[in-house]
Formats: structure tokens, sequence, C-alpha cells
């Protein structure tokens, strides 16, 4: 009998073993080394701490595991004169850097910085404790896509140069997809491709048109500026911020490769605004869009006006200035550069109006009914 | 008495022999370059040393103040830190090793050769109204950080022109990071949009203006010296599509390795254009070479890298080839609705004949 007890608890425990050494299925092309990032245009959380880096210089994004950062409490964040603090760390003046994006790992809280070196060089930085702490992108556990170009597959000159440079405006993970929105440096329009995860051959991209609500007469191309994926109604779409200012939600099943789709223009947020960064975040009765403005307040869209809004804005807008569509709330928090969802609440970089630049928390209370 | 000088000697002797090992352990050497600062004479390379932005004296380095990045080497006798990126020209640093601070400043060379504008596109002194984007053409790799806060368009009395750029936060760069891509605000150039009703297009038929590129900085850190100007004036906008039907070719001889020149009657925008082109001869293979614009990006010319010796050629242009007003072969950049193009790409071509 003792016998047979010690066999079972040795079968549990060697059973136990196994499946906590089996790596993931999202992990099983991961490899350590040096996944040679040399720019970091957007970042963005998938899950099992799987950050995803659009790196526009060298046409790729990159999938590092950054799981093994313990668990930790940001909910007070605080830090000061973070231009300033990034610029001693690289014994830079300020206008050597650019804070590029920023993001939370929803999985144990970490944020994440990202930085350009005005030489060139990229940066990943991690906050513990209220100060940086750097993350070496050298040695990591990753896997990486390159970002296939349509135009310059289509058509490379005789020497090899790249013919047009895109650039990555945002990067989001959804459902084995990770989704990229991009700029040319050649034409004003906006290709929105799609790269299955873990990563194979597959890319498809295609640009997703819009009504420019306050056009009256005249469709239009524009560069989607920041965009993420929600589902309204049971259906996963695209919110996507234009640099025009429309909100337009995209169906995902709409989106066919190297095809045209058009959205549905919800929202006008203003003339003379750009969105900079727009995030999803729900508290316990709540459930809201925050969208961070180059030239307006933090706005807040509540999910239930974003789902009875069943209507596309086709009509010019008449009044200078004016917002019309779902409606939203203007915020508190002006200059709002950075923007990510924190448990129940968020996390910003904000201006001050002293002129510093903080890392800090946006309260739940605010998202609370 | 013999023995008490003997020993006293050997002692001046010790004392002696120990100043310069003294003296090292007190003193270590110091070099600074861009890429490393190097301490050498030391005896404990277990020590080291931490680095800071600014010449900052002890009280001002406290818990929070953050030290440089970088690796350091500990070899036999001298450390070797190597900061990551490399420092810049006239910046003090401070150094803080082994108690100690010491301090360094790089003299930026004098035969710095500092970043400057070769030349923007378009580069005629006549722009149409609705113009969509500006190219400059740097002379080295430009830092990029905030780059569009550099590009202003100042009006005939001195003024800034409000939001006559679309600033994007990352710069539309190319790859060697020394052409920059300029877009004029769309929402003003394009009609009816918001800010084209509120404030008007960017500029206005039959005015003067002034592009103004100052304060940027190449890749070291170190600001371009002089300004840059450029002044136009401003033509009726263009709301026609580029046609390449109304082109004209000049074929080259057969058997030479003369250029092909094509006059396209009107200014092109230089980004989309100078790229998009090839030459496939009858049996389709492409014929290698470089393109150039002339005449204020209203020519093209191509230098064969081999003779032209077949009869017939044929020149195809990407669809997304633009005039300057953002107009390409396929659509116009400011159009109806209802006129929005199929996803099928159509081909544009136009043959000649080498004689």
């Amino acid at each position: 009998m003792k016998t047979l007890l010690v066999i079972i608890i040795s079968l549990l425990l060697s059973i136990t073993s196994i499946s906590a050494n089996e790596t993931s299925p999202l992990k099983v092309g991961f490899t350590a080394g040096n996944p040679e990032v040399t720019s970091i245009n957007a970042i963005t959380f998938g899950p099992e701490g799987i950050l995803f880096i659009g790196d526009s210089k060298s046409a790729q994004v990159v999938a590092i595991d950054l799981s093994a950062h313990a668990k930790t409490d940001n909910s007070k964040v605080r830090i000061d004169k973070l231009d300033q603090q990034i610029a001693d760390m690289l014994g830079a003046a300020i206008d050597q850097i650019q804070i590029t994006d920023m993001v939370v790992n929803p999985e144990n809280n970490n944020i994440y910085i990202s930085v350009m070196h005005g030489s060139g060089n990229p940066l990943l930085l991690r906050v513990e404790n209220n100060a940086l702490k750097t993350v070496a992108l050298d040695n990591v556990s990753f896997t990486k896509s390159e970002i296939t170009d349509p135009v310059s597959n289509e058509a490379k000159d005789r020497r090899g140069r790249q013919l047009r440079r895109w650039a990555v405006a945002d990067i989001k993970y959804t459902n084995g997809k990770v989704l990229l929105s991009g700029l040319s440096n050649k034409e004003f329009a906006s290709t929105f491709r799609s790269i299955d995860f873990p990563f194979n051959k597959k890319q498809n991209y295609g640009s997703l048109e819009i009504y420019h609500a306050a056009h009256g007469k005249y469709e239009t191309h524009a560069p989607i500026k920041t965009f993420l994926t929600a589902d309204i109604s049971g259906v996963t779409h695209i919110v996507a911020a234009y640099t025009c200012t429309p909100l337009v939600v995209f169906p995902m099943s709409d989106v066919k490769p190297g095809e045209h789709t058009k959205g549905r223009t919800i929202a006008e947020l203003g003339s003379g605004n750009s969105p900079l960064d727009i995030v999803e975040v729900k508290s316990d009765n709540a459930h809201y869009l925050l969208i961070s403005n180059s030239n307006r307040p933090l706005m807040r869209l509540d999910f239930d006006d974003l789902e009875s809004f069943k209507a596309s804005l086709t009509e010019p807008v008449t009044i200078k200035g004016a917002a019309v569509g779902v409606d939203y709330v203007n915020m508190p928090f002006v200059n709002v550069q950075q923007l990510d969802a924190y448990d129940k609440g968020f996390v910003m970089i904000q201006r001050e109006s002293s002129g510093n630049l903080a890392l800090k928390h946006g309260s739940s209370w605010w998202l609370s009914k | 008495m013999r023995t008490h000088f003997k020993k006293a000697l050997l002692l001046l002797l010790f004392i002696i022999c120990s100043i310069p090992e003294m003296f090292s352990q007190a003193s270590p050497e110091f070099s600074f370059s861009r890429n490393h600062v190097i301490i050498k004479g030391i005896d404990d390379s277990n020590k080291v040393p931490k680095i800071y932005r600014g010449h900052l004296l002890e009280e001002e380095i406290t818990k929070t103040r953050t030290a440089i990045l970088g690796k350091t080497i500990q070899e036999k006798g001298r450390i070797r830190f190597t900061p990551f990126v490399p420092f810049n020209w006239e910046q003090d640093y401070t150094i803080v090793y082994n108690r100690t601070y010491t301090y360094f400043h790089l003299k930026i060379p004098d035969d710095y050769q500092f970043i400057s504008v070769k030349g923007v596109y378009p580069s005629a002194d006549e722009v149409p109204a609705n113009l969509l984007k500006w190219y400059v053409q740097f002379s080295k790799p430009i830092n990029e950080t905030a780059i569009y806060d550099h590009i202003h368009f100042l009006n005939r009395s001195g003024d800034t022109i409000p939001r006559a750029v679309l600033d994007f936060t990352n710069a539309l760069i190319s790859e060697d990071s020394k052409l920059l891509t300029v877009w004029i605000e769309p929402g003003r150039q394009k009609r009816d949009l918001i800010p084209n009703q509120e404030l008007g297009p960017v500029f206005e038929e039959g005015k003067t203006y002034t592009l103004v590129i100052s304060g940027i900085k190449d890749q070291a850190g170190v600001q371009m010296k002089d300004h840059f100007t450029k002044q136009f004036q401003v033509a009726k906008a263009d709301r026609q599509q580029p046609d390449i039907h109304s082109w004209k070719i000049t074929p080259p001889k057969r058997n030479t390795q003369l250029q092909l020149i094509i006059d396209c009657k009107e200014s092109l925008d230089y980004g989309s254009t100078i790229e998009s082109m090839q030459i496939v001869d009858s049996n389709n293979n492409l014929i290698e070479g470089n393109w150039q614009f002339s005449n204020k990006e209203s020519t093209l010319s191509f230098n064969p890298l081999k003779k032209w010796n077949k009869e017939s050629y044929t020149v195809f242009f990407n669809p997304k080839l633009e005039d300057l007003a953002g107009n390409n072969l396929d659509r116009l950049f400011d159009r109806k609705v209802g006129e929005l193009s199929s996803s099928v790409v159509s081909e544009y071509s136009l043959n000649f004949k080498v004689q």
C-alpha cells in the first residue's frame, strides 16, 4: 500500500513538473539572444507577458518575453521630471530624447517606457519603486517577424534602396494577431496590417478608408494616429483615431487583405486637435474609452453610448470647433502625452502646467459610475 | 652609530621608492573620448566609477540623481567605461571615482562638419496653393526628436503661420536619416475640412512666404550653425491629376549611353516620383541606371548603365507618383464622394523607340 502511494505521488509530481516546464504554445518559437531592435516606435502587451515592439528602422515586429518581471504595485506611481531623468541616464540634452510609448503589462502591473535617443539608439525602461530601470534588449527570449512592405516589394530600385519608408504609428495585439497601423513618408494614407502570432509567413495588409464627417463633399485618405481593438455589441471592432480627429469603427471581419475598408465615423473630436493615445478601461460597473489629445483634454467615452450609437457621421460639422457624434466627457487632465489602462484606473505621462513632465496614476474614481 | 645611519638611509630609500606608488593611488589617470572614459593607474579595479551629466558638486549628487548608463570593464590596473550613447560635445560631465570628483568637457573639433540643409523640394520659386509636402535634404543624419518644431513658415510680415506643418510623433525620414518629409497640414489644404474652413488654407494664392529651418541637431547633438531659408510665391491651386500621356519623351540614340529625357510639363513631388519608374526593353528585361530630376523637378532623366541596344522600350510609372498637390496618376488628392478608386491598381506606361 505504501509503495502504491509513493508511486502515485511520484507520478503526480512528475506530471506537475512536466506541465511547469512545458513551453506555452505562444512561446514555442522564442529563442534567447539579441533581437537587434534598432528603433522602438510603439509597444503593446499581448498575453503571458509578451511585449510587442514595432521597430520601423529594422522593419520588424519583435515579441519579447517579459513575464519574468515580478508582479508589482504601481498604483501610486509618481516620477517627476521624467524627461530630465531619462536625459541624465543617457548623458544627453533633453531635446535629444523622445518618449515614444508607455505601456502597462496588465498581468503584473509593470510599467514600461520606450525611448529613442537622437543618435537613433532605442532604450526600454521599466518602473521600479518610482525609479527607472533599463530593460536589456541584447539578451532576451524573443521571436520576430519582418514587416513586408507592399510598396517597396513591388518596386525596389536597382541599387536596392528602400523606396518608401513605413513608420509604425501604433501596434496592438488581439486574438492571435498583431495589428499595426503605419504612416508612409511618401503618401498621405494609412496602411493597416495584421500579422498572425505566433509568427508565420502570412501577413495581410490593407488600407482603412474613412468618410470625413467634417468634409461635406470629399472623401479622404488620412493616416491613423492611434487605434485599439474592442468588443462593441459582441463584435470585435477596430476603433481608430485619425490625425484629423474623427473616431472611426471598423468590424474586424470587414478588414480584408489588400482592400480598402470603409469605416463608420462615430465622432468628431474637435478641429485643430490630434489624438495621441486611445485605451479601454474597465472598472466594476463602468466601461470606457479614454483618448488623450494634442489640443484637447483627456476624453472619456462610455461604451454604452458607443454601442447605442448606430449612425455614421456623414454631414459636415457646421459649428466651428464643435465635437459631434458619440458623447464624451472632458476629464481634468490636459497635455496627456502617453496613456494606458492600469487595473481599474489608468497611468499617464502628462506635461503639467508647471512644465514638469510626470509619470503618474489616474485614480479609478474618475472611472466609477 | 653607523648601524643607525644605515637604518635611516634604508628607511629614506624605502620612503622615496614608495612615493610614486602612493602618488599613483591618490591620482588615477583619466582619459576621455566620446565613446570611453578610461581610468588608469589604479590598484583596485573593483571600484566602479559613476558618471553624471553636468558639472556637479558633491551635495548635488543625491540619491535621486541618475548616473549615465553604460558598460564598465575592469581590467588589471585600468577601468574602461563605455556610455550607452556617445558623450556629447561641449557638455559638462562629472566622474565620481573613489570619492574623488573629476570633470570633463569634450571640445568640438575645429574641423567639425556642422549639419546643414543641402536642398529642399520643391526647388521651384513658385508652388501651387494646395502644396502638400516639402522634402528637406540634410548633409548628415539628423536628431529626429521633435523635428517638426524646427520647421516654420513665415508670411510677408515675418509672422509664423500657425498649424502649417503636420506634427508626427515619429519623424518621417528616409532610411539614411537625411531626407525629411514635411506635410503641410492636410486638414487646412483639403477643401471643406474644419481647419480649412476655420483657418483657411496654409498658403494663399498670390502671396509670398518663407520656409525657415533652424536649430536642428545632428545625431551627435550638435546644432546647425545657420538658419536655412527659402522664399517662394504661391500660385493657383492644382486640381488636375498628372497625365503621363501629355509628357514629352526625348529618346536617346541607339548604341549610345545617352540620357532618356522626359518633360513632365509640371513640377512633380520629389519623394513619390524619383524612385517610382522602371524601364524595360521589348524582351521585358529591366534596364539598369539612375533617375534624376532637373528643371525644378519637372524634367526626369535616366542615365543607363549600359548602351541602348534594342529598338523599343517601355517606361512604367508607379500609380502613386504625385504632383506637388498630392494628386497621383490614379486619383485627385481632393476628390468628390463616389470617385473612390477601386483596389485594382492601374498600369501606367509610355513606350519609346530608339533609333
